[in-house]
């Protein structure tokens, strides 16, 4: 790792490969969610409690979604670095 | 507006000695703070950056306490009173700008051990050029986003006192910047994260009384036009301009030139995640409480007449609402409240702007950051006093929206792919900051002026700007590809290897600080 050899750049490029497919994965999860929501807002008659159905998505709903997001992600990134530096130890 | 006023007047002096009362010591204690903070505060990087220990509990109610400014205190809750749920997307992009930031930046950035973008450019790329254009954006970025806030300190101010609107802007632009001039507020974690709480309870406490007094029937609530959603902000392309703010509001967090200096804080790469994940917890629960007061505001008070901004809906609706005493009582906290959003939100602006400026244009003593602050304070004041009042959470966007064209970019290809080269940096910014300021010049200065089709998109470039910026940073950077050096992989494995390995992994060279 000190010195750049080959072998170093290829296990860091080997990171951050896996760090950013972590990441699209969270992110296309996101942009799921916030591209069905204009169609899901599309169903207007619908209500719980007498919210509508678009308020409850965008007014509440979405603010645990993007909690529990953030906090797998941080889980699967740590993941990701412990196996790193695990490899690194048995090399 | 009558009717309104004729309520309001019959309560003013009530309310105005209240709203004083409520008002002063919030800006006392902020002043008084940051007088004790300048004892504290030896270095520049005291003065920035709380010498990088804080946990992240205190950090991310702190980062929160900043960010949280007058256009979500205010203006949030006014355009969804106005707007109905299509406004819901405002701060539910506020938020989830954070999940952007935790995805592709949070902890790299840390790693880097830069405070500004433009030392994050200058340690990813060494281009001196690189770095004064990012310098530019952090200074035209900021700006932006003061403006409004000032805009909204006057208004708070107008309303309770009576004065005229520049008066409040002539008076909240100085206490800032002398308060920053003084202490440099960064170093005060403790208060920002107090001032979290503080604008929670601020907003919270009035939600809770006047839906108890009032008891409005939830049915009844949610009817007509405008609960239903699709209607956009008003402009001819609803679903376009929606998707523009998401994009904007999204990408544009991690490009907030104060956000990303308080992640510079936290001890790790690890602990800059673990920040990340509570802001979005602290966030979500502070928006609900502008998005039941923006509902029960549209059925108690009339929209504001044309021309006229949504912001001072909240300021009013407690007088409206339940009236007398409690509601007297209730105007001064949402004041009070207000005024703490806008303190704490332009503070951090004018730290980030004077850190920027004493290190990249004065050499970086603390004495620089004394004038450069003072700069950075006025430069907005001159350009507030001018301009008329938009909708502050609108402006707010066109700043978010500047951000996600050029810093956004800059960040997750510079963080993420090598092959990102200094000329293919320097292209996109240009592309992505030249298509949004101007895109917001045009619709600001000729709001009439609609040049066809996408009249409505002015104000929202977003969905443009940020494509472009993205395709001409990789389209010059595959031009250019025989520039790049080792220096990238070197970089990039200083930004990604965690904690145990990162002895052998160290940067090429650090900015001077």
């Amino acid at each position: 790792m000190a010195e750049q050899t080959e072998i170093g750049r290829e296990l860091v490029r080997g990171l951050v490969r896996a760090q950013l497919a972590a990441a699209h994965r969270r992110r296309g999860a996101a942009a799921l969610r916030s591209t069905a929501d204009p169609v899901r807002a599309a169903v207007q008659d619908f209500r719980i409690l007498g919210v509508p159905l678009a308020w409850w998505v965008l007014g509440a709903a979405v603010y645990p979604v993007v909690y529990l997001l953030a906090r797998l992600h941080r889980r699967q990134a740590e993941r990701i670095e412990r196996d790193f530096t695990d490899l690194l130890g048995r090399g | 507006m009558s009717a309104l006023h004729a309520e309001t007047d019959t309560t003013s002096l009530g309310s105005s000695t209240l709203s004083l009362i409520a008002i002063v010591p919030v800006a006392v204690a902020t002043g008084a703070i940051g007088a004790f903070g300048v004892r504290m505060a030896r270095t520049t990087s005291d003065f920035l950056v709380a010498s990088r220990t804080v946990r992240p509990g205190w950090n991310a109610a702190a980062i929160s306490g900043e960010y949280l400014s007058a256009a979500s205190f205010l203006g949030v809750a006014g355009l969804i009173a106005v707007q109905g749920p299509d406004a819901l997307w405002y701060p539910v992009g506020f938020t989830a700008g954070y999940l952007a930031l935790q995805l592709f930046v949070a902890a790299p950035l840390r790693r880097s051990g830069a405070y500004t973008v433009p030392d994050f450019a200058q340690i990813r790329w060494g281009s001196p050029r690189l770095r004064t254009v990012c310098t530019a954006l952090v200074l035209a970025i900021a700006w932006l986003y003061l403006v409004p806030q000032l805009h909204g300190a006057g208004l708070v101010l107008q309303q309770v006192t009576g004065l005229p609107r520049w008066v409040g802007i002539v008076a909240v632009a100085l206490v800032v910047t002398a308060n920053v001039v003084a202490g440099g507020m960064r170093s005060i974690t403790l208060v920002q994260a107090f001032q979290y709480w503080f604008k929670l309870m601020a907003l919270a406490v009035p939600v809770f009384v006047i839906a108890i007094i009032t008891r409005p029937g939830v049915q009844s609530l949610f009817a007509g036009q405008w609960a239903e959603s699709g209607s956009g902000f008003g402009g001819s392309h609803p679903i376009t301009e929606v998707y523009s703010l998401m994009l904007a509001t999204f990408l544009g967090v991690m490009g907030l030139p104060h956000v990303l200096v308080r992640f510079y804080t936290t001890p790790d790469g690890g602990s800059a995640r673990a920040t990340t994940v509570r802001v979005t917890a602290l966030l979500g629960a502070f928006y609900l409480f502008p998005t039941i007061a923006g509902v029960l505001m549209h059925q108690l008070m009339p929209p504001p007449a044309p021309g006229e901004s949504a912001d001072s809906m909240l300021l009013q609706w407690p007088a409206v609402a339940v009236g007398g005493t409690v509601g007297n009582l209730l105007a001064a906290l949402v004041a009070a409240g207000a005024i703490a959003a806008f303190l704490a939100t332009s503070s951090g602006l004018v730290v980030a702007a004077a850190g920027v400026l004493s290190t990249d244009v004065l050499r970086g003593r603390v004495r620089d950051f004394r004038w450069a602050a003072g700069v950075a304070g006025l430069v907005p004041l001159a350009m507030a006093l001018p301009t008329s009042s938009l909708d502050i959470s609108q402006v707010v966007g066109m700043a978010f929206a500047v951000a996600a064209s050029t810093f956004c970019p800059l960040l997750v290809l510079g963080t993420w792919w090598r092959g990102l080269t200094t000329a293919g940096a320097v292209a996109g910014l240009i592309a992505g900051g030249g298509l949004s300021l101007g895109a917001l010049t045009v619709s600001v200065v000729l709001p009439g002026a609609s040049p066809g089709p996408l009249a409505g998109l002015l104000g929202q470039p977003a969905v443009g700007s940020v494509p472009a910026a993205f395709a001409t940073m990789i389209a010059v950077s595959l031009l250019t590809r025989s520039a790049l050096t080792q220096r990238a992989d070197a970089v990039l494995a200083a930004l990604h290897v965690p904690g145990p390995a990162r002895r052998a992994a160290t940067m090429p060279d650090r900015p001077a600080h």
